[in-house]
């Protein structure tokens, strides 16, 4: 995150200092936002669901009462849990690691600071802790958001960009999947009714700038990281 | 598991407390006879007087709960009058044993406590409380199968009325300033009718968002509840117990007013949804990591 929000605030310096206009477009709006929906509400069932489940019914297999404070028999508990789901995503191949890899290193590291402080954790008590600590972020980002994108108080404005289903399907053709493909259409669609020189500006490199020279040659679209935008500006 | 015992300055109350302490009263000029070293002196004190004292908090509030449940289903195993009783009565309850707030409020009326105290003392109560607020949103969660998303909304809410509280200390900061180095009572008078003026459209407007916001909670607990002993907490939120297309639309109000206030606030201070996130925060390092993977690789099954 720190080395991507340097990048951004580069963009943001750049924008600021050379008066450069900086538009999101409606298909990245929607996204933007209902990604965020998306991983909050992946986050909130794998505590709810997930966690809570197996912790519960480790402890009732073996007598434990629930208020128990838990201690590292319910860490030993959750490291079966996520061995469980690394190996079942191996051997399928299906879907990534990272996910859960993530998340057990957070509920984890979060578990051990609270024995480390002497803390007398229950497991309604862990899981209230997890849940709050994702509402305050997911709350303070609907802040962030809010105040960027959706009244456009910083240095983007929104585009509401009428998207030529013809110019989309060439860009999928080019192997760049939905909604990726609407974005960069909306760029292109801009350049061409503007006549003003866009350039493209995502973090995305596995599907997008992967592909740059091929946007060039082909849709004749500027796509760079936030870090060089201004430079292909000139 | 948590309960859910509000205070008279949570979002559910809001705007009728500061209502009661900000805009029912009238500025009074009040002459004393004081006594000092054997002598008597005459003091000129400024205060305020409640201008409609027979109105109460429980009319208030009343007049709130039923337009609320005026304006959602209700099933059939509740009697519409019978619930606004239950929750008058438990609005009332809370109100009568804060002793705290209350004393707050009648020293507001004698004159002894200035209105920024007032305020002050909203936000100092806000901030205290305001954990307990998130935990009793992430207990619910935890016995629900609602997505983390809706509660999110709620505690935006909950934020939004914090910020609100700022903005309205910076206006009664200044307009309390004026007035009280004004020449006569004229003065003081005209000062404080122009903070009731400033502050009334931001009461309205925060208000309008917690009618609907206590809407949305009643309307999702009273479906969840079996009988009335249960309408406060019940013992588990489901999502199949609400008809879709009404929590929609309950839903949907809720948000877009919530939307209205925030931008409406922007006037009054454009940076308060300006803020922070530290990056190197476990949760805020987590949650940019998972959001940057494919929405297919964010499914989990056993």
């Amino acid at each position: 995150m720190n080395e991507q929000s340097s990048r951004i605030n580069k963009l943001k310096s750049d924008s600021s200092f050379h008066k450069i206009a900086c538009h999101i477009s409606d298909s990245v709006k929607d996204e933007t936002y209902e990604k965020v929906k998306q991983t909050s509400d992946f986050l909130g069932s794998i505590v709810r669901e997930t966690i809570k489940y197996h912790l519960e019914e480790i402890r009732n297999k073996n007598d434990i009462p629930l208020t128990n404070p838990m201690d590292s028999s319910d860490i030993k508990a959750l490291e079966d849990l996520f061995t469980y789901y690394q190996n079942a995503i191996r051997t399928t191949s299906i879907g990534l690691s990272n996910p859960i890899s993530l998340i057990e290193e957070w509920t984890i590291s979060f578990l051990g600071e609270q024995f480390d402080k002497g803390a007398i954790i229950t497991i309604d008590h862990f899981l209230t802790e997890l849940v709050k600590k994702l509402l305050t972020l997911t709350s303070s980002i609907e802040d962030s958001y809010d105040d960027l994108v959706t009244f456009q108080k910083r240095y983007v404005t929104i585009k509401n960009i009428i998207v030529d289903s013809r110019i989309a399907s060439s860009i999928e053709n080019l192997g760049i999947h939905k909604p990726d493909s609407l974005h960069i259409a909306s760029a292109i669609s801009h350049q061409a009714s503007t006549g003003q020189k866009v350039v493209f500006v995502t973090l995305d490199f596995h599907s997008i700038l992967d592909k740059k020279d091929l946007l060039k040659e082909q849709a004749n679209l500027l796509c760079c990281d936030p870090l060089y935008a201004l430079y292909h500006l000139f | 598991m948590t309960s859910s015992i509000p205070s008279t300055l949570t979002s559910d109350f809001s705007g009728n407390a500061l209502r009661y302490g900000l805009l029912d009263i009238r500025p009074v000029e009040v002459v004393e006879i004081v006594k000092k070293c054997g002598m008597k002196f005459r003091r000129i004190v400024r205060g305020f007087e409640s201008l409609t004292p027979e109105k109460s908090y429980a009319d208030m509030i009343l007049s709130q709960d039923k337009a609320i449940l005026g304006t959602i289903d209700i099933p059939d195993r509740f009697d519409v009058e019978k619930l606004a009783d239950i929750y008058l009565k438990r609005s009332v309850s809370i109100y009568e044993n804060d002793a705290e707030f209350k004393k707050v409020v009648e020293e507001v009326r004698r004159k002894e406590r200035p209105l920024l105290s007032f305020v002050r003392y909203a936000i100092d109560r806000f901030t205290s409380e305001k954990d307990t607020y998130l935990e009793v949103e992430a207990d619910r969660f935890l016995r629900s199968n609602l997505p983390l998303s809706f509660y999110n909304k709620l505690v935006v809410c909950d934020n939004t009325y914090y910020d609100f509280l700022g903005i309205l200390e910076n206006i009664v900061r200044r307009h309390e300033f004026y007035a009280t180095y004004s020449r006569n009572f004229a003065m003081y008078s005209k000062h404080m009718a122009r903070m009731k003026a400033d502050v009334s459209p931001i009461i309205d407007q925060m208000d309008k968002c917690c009618f609907l916001y206590s809407r949305l909670k009643k309307y999702v607990l009273i479906w969840n509840s079996s009988d009335y002993k249960q309408i406060f907490n019940p013992d588990f939120l489901d999502i199949k117990n609400l008809d879709f297309n009404e929590f929609t639309k309950v839903f949907n109000e809720y948000n877009a007013k919530l939307k209205e206030t925030r931008e409406f606030l922007l006037k009054y201070n454009p940076e308060f949804l300006h803020k922070a996130i530290d990056p190197e925060e476990p949760t805020a390092n987590l949650f940019s990591k998972l959001v940057r993977l494919p929405s297919s690789s964010l499914v989990l099954e056993r």
